[in-house]
């Protein structure tokens, strides 16, 4: 079963801030006749009796997404003629070889289908008939990159690649991981093609931009063993500015320098920045040979998903399953990450950041707080429909010298304290120690886990 | 030819078994005239392949031999040596062709073609294809030349045009005097040579206006792809975006432009005809297939209420203000559906549209209201009452206009574009006080092929 890569999170969190033109819209480009009677003479489409006819450039349209998807692929003018660390030439050099060589016919479905009435996935193979590819009319709901995607990784799982459970990271335990990146897999099929995209010359730049981020979303996520010398660790902001990966050893830095009001966050692993009374939020998008903190940070607007105006002094921002929240100096605005867009806004005095880990031991029923200065700590509802209810907040008896904490290993958490000192709490023992290598090191914030290794920005 | 176009495949897919070729075509040849031909080339007749049948039009033998009967009597054609003529045959066709080909095979199956040759095997065999039967005499002739012209080294390239685009079935210039210039120019000759019948110079006329139109990568004579309005004063306009161009009239009040052919055609209910825009301030009676037909059959009471015309999939149909009546392609079944707003104003068909579903024949009526024609004829036979599109236009005419966009024909007779991009409608350049009654698209002209 494919599994979609980006979690619903992660979605929620760029769809709040993305302005229209990065919306999944801009990855269906409208093609024209040209590009369609080229691609009609090189596959045979077989449409189901009940399915629409084809509408050009209707995105809505299930013959047009089809069309588009393998127009996608059949357009991809591959720069990359030998394989390299990114691509392992599963798909050969052009993808389109690969569909042609290794499927007959595309049929597109209708909904009443037995295929399309079971399966949690868009476009389907039959394992047994595979000279057909079925596609379900529920293709509208992806774009062209994705659906493209999707059809090739469905072509490989077709061929006998099937997934295991995933033994890292955030999905540890879930399905839809493969062993490595060069058992050339579904997911290596997934991450190939889009390395392809990221590298063509003719894609729009927001295809560019988001075959980039999900290959590396598939490289950090869906392999068992990392690729590209990525490494598992902790994302950590110094006091400084510099963002840094630490793995137990001499952190690295990943970039020097941000804005000192600069805030750390992350969303699904991904971290965020938040610029202070700038309304911005920079997204780490592991973005290629970086000359600057601009160039290699996207920014998505923050103040329009809580409604605020754009001088005001935003201190920090999470998003927990359910429920993002904004904490301003005097008060915090929380919101249901889907539907809903009123934020509901409670008062709160001397607030520092937010305070979330479900995973902590230490933490315990203070799983999603506010922090202030002192170390006093006001315990949130990790609900959207507890929180929607409460009007005032109180602070709990206990104080934690903790502004960030994560799990580090199974019996270790890693956590920041108010002061900035980064240090490890071993659960059997109960006690305290400081983090290795890092002495002398002030940080603001922690985020994890944080995969990464200098090689993957070279994507 | 070497290819054979989907356009002629569904063409010949829907011809009248009957016999529904011009009537020089359907002359039979005596038995004198026949063996003359037969005799100057060694014939093959593969198994498999029907008997010879002296006189049948349905027989490929017959036909083949029919058809370098007809071209052998044409004898010496006019040459004039000019942009149109090329005189890369001379004069005389036939002896153009016998001196190339000394082996006729004739084949009982091949892959969408009407005649092929293996250069490579043979550089004097020609193989003779079934479906050659419904070519026509004339048309066998061009194949004829044309075959013999690829034993010189002349292969084709792949059609860049909208007509087969990416087949192997164009040359890229008309002066690089490839296969395809040598049958244009048989058919040129044809067209100029006063003693031969006016019904056969006017055949292949048209026939050299189609081939120059869709063969030739590089389009000859300056011809422009753009469509045919027709205006509510009956003049007939081309129109690229430019400021129109008249390039002839309506042949009569009575005469309704058609939608969904091949050629800019007018239907007169009274007077049963069709009429085929020629190139000139004439027209061509277009008696070819089996709409026509269907046309003499109107009554009195139905001629005021002709609407359209229409070839679609594998069976015609034609419009009433309050039905809609199909014929099957064996002309043996009639099917009527009435229409229930008792309005209808024309049909409306696209290939490739981003406005209404491609490749999906409707009826729409003075109120914009859409109605899906069934696509097979199994469908037609199980309808009572079409259904409604949810799309609502008040449309006459839908054509394609470049690479992303369409021009349509709205029925207050404003020419309007829609761009597929940005999903915007913009009036048509230079076309603001033009009002339109149809569109023909794509239509193709220039002032040098009209002089043709």
């Amino acid at each position: 079963m494919k599994i979609l890569i980006q979690s619903a999170a992660l979605l929620g969190l760029i769809l709040s801030f993305a302005p229209a033109s990065l919306m999944a819209d801009d990855l269906t480009p409208c093609y024209g006749r040209t590009a369609f009677e080229r691609l009609r003479k090189r596959v045979t489409l077989e449409i189901a009796p009940g399915v629409p006819g084809l509408r050009m450039c209707d995105k809505e349209n299930a013959q047009y997404k089809l069309y588009s998807a393998l127009t996608l692929i059949e357009s991809l003018t591959a720069p990359n003629e030998e394989a390299d660390d990114f691509d392992t030439f599963i798909l050969s050099r052009e993808p389109w070889d690969y569909v042609y060589l290794e499927t007959g016919t595309f049929k597109l479905e209708s909904a009443s289908e037995e295929v399309c009435r079971d399966r949690a996935y868009i476009v389907g193979a039959g394992d047994s008939a595979f000279r057909q590819v079925q596609v379900c009319p529920s293709i509208v709901n992806f774009s062209a990159l994705g659906a493209a995607e999707n059809l090739l990784h469905m072509i490989r799982h077709a061929q006998g690649h099937k997934h295991e459970s995933c033994k890292r990271g955030l999905n540890k335990g879930a399905g839809g991981c493969d062993k490595s990146y060069l058992e050339k897999g579904a997911n290596a099929v997934s991450a190939e093609f889009f390395v392809k995209v990221a590298r063509d010359y003719g894609v729009s730049g927001a295809i560019e931009r988001e075959a980039r981020s999900s290959a590396t979303t598939y490289f950090l996520s869906r392999f068992n063993e990392l690729p590209l010398d990525l490494e598992d660790g902790i994302g950590l902001l110094r006091d400084d500015g510099d963002f840094v990966h630490y793995a137990g050893r001499t952190p690295r830095v990943i970039f020097e320098s941000l804005p000192r009001e600069s805030q750390l966050t992350a969303v699904s692993s991904t971290p965020f920045f938040i610029r202070s009374a700038t309304c911005r939020v920079l997204m780490f998008e592991y973005d290629r040979n970086p000359k600057s903190v601009e160039d290699r940070l996207s920014e998505r607007q923050l103040c329009s998903a809580f409604q605020l105006d754009e001088n005001e002094e935003i201190r920090d921002f999470i998003e927990i399953p359910g429920m993002m929240c904004a904490l301003l100096s005097e008060s915090v605005h929380c919101r249901k990450s889907a539907g809903e867009l009123k934020a509901h806004i409670i008062p709160v005095e001397n607030a520092r950041g937010f305070l979330y880990s479900r995973s902590s031991a230490f933490l315990g029923s203070l799983a999603f707080s506010i922090v202030d200065s002192s170390g006093d700590v006001v315990p949130l509802p990790l609900t959207w429909d507890e929180f929607s209810t409460i009007q005032e907040l109180k602070a709990g008896e206990r104080k934690i010298d903790l502004i960030s904490i994560a799990e580090w290993s199974d019996s270790k958490e890693i956590a920041v304290r108010l002061n900035g000192d980064v240090v490890i709490f071993d659960r059997k023992s109960n006690s305290w120690s400081d983090a290795p290598a890092l002495s002398g090191f002030k940080a603001k914030r922690l985020i994890a886990p944080f995969v990464w290794s200098p090689k993957i920005h070279e994507l | 030819m070497k290819t054979l176009s989907l356009l002629v495949l569904i063409l010949i897919g829907l011809i009248s078994p009957a016999g529904a070729v011009v009537e020089w075509d359907n002359r039979c040849w005596s038995d004198d005239k026949i063996e003359r031909v037969r005799s100057k080339f060694e014939l093959e007749v593969k198994p498999g392949v029907a008997e010879y049948k002296k006189c049948d039009w349905n027989n490929a033998y017959y036909q083949t031999l029919a058809g370098l009967v007809l071209m052998d009597l044409m004898g010496e054609l006019n040459e004039t040596n000019d942009k149109y003529d090329q005189a890369i045959i001379g004069k005389n066709p036939f002896d153009y062709f016998s001196s190339r080909a000394t082996k006729i095979v004739i084949e009982s199956s091949c892959h969408q073609a009407l005649a092929y040759v293996r250069p490579q095997l043979s550089k004097s065999t020609v193989h003779v294809c079934p479906g050659i039967e419904d070519a026509g005499a004339l048309y066998i002739g061009a194949i004829m030349v044309h075959e013999v012209r690829h034993f010189d080294d002349f292969d084709h390239v792949p059609c860049s045009g909208p007509h087969n685009r990416g087949v192997l079935a164009c040359d890229s210039k008309y002066a690089e005097q490839g296969a395809y210039a040598v049958s244009t120019e048989f058919l040129v000759k044809v067209s100029r040579t006063p003693n031969l019948e006016p019904s056969i110079r006017k055949q292949a006329r048209s026939k050299a206006i189609t081939e120059f139109i869709q063969r030739f990568n590089s389009r000859p004579f300056d011809i422009e792809e753009g469509v045919a309005l027709l205006n509510d004063r009956n003049k007939l306009y081309f129109y690229d975006g430019e400021k129109p161009v008249q390039v002839g009239s309506s042949p009569g009040k009575d005469y309704v432009m058609i939608s969904s052919d091949d050629f800019v055609t007018f239907a007169g209910a009274k007077k049963k005809e069709r009429l085929k825009f020629d190139y000139r301030e004439s027209y061509d009676k277009d008696d070819f297939g089996y709409k026509p037909r269907y046309l003499e059959g109107l009554t009195a009471k139905e001629i005021p209420k002709f609407r359209d015309q229409s070839l679609y999939g594998k069976f015609a149909c034609t419009l009433f203000s309050d039905q809609l009546r199909c014929i099957s392609s064996d002309l043996k079944e009639v099917e009527r559906v009435d229409i229930p707003s008792k309005s209808a104003v024309s049909f409306i068909y696209s290939e490739l549209s981003g406005i209404v579903e491609s490749e999906q024949l409707y009826v729409v009526d003075k109120s914009g209201t859409l109605y899906f024609v069934p696509k097979t004829w199994e469908e037609l036979k199980e309808t009572s009452s079409l259904r409604v599109s949810e799309t609502r236009l008040s449309l006459i005419s839908i054509g394609p206009w470049g690479d992303a966009s369409e021009i349509v024909v709205q029925q207050d007779g404003r020419v309007m574009i829609y761009d597929w991009t940005s999903a915007q409608w913009s009036s048509a350049p230079h076309l603001e006080k033009f009002k339109a009654k149809k569109m023909f698209a794509p239509f193709y002209w220039s002032k040098k092929l009209q002089q043709l």
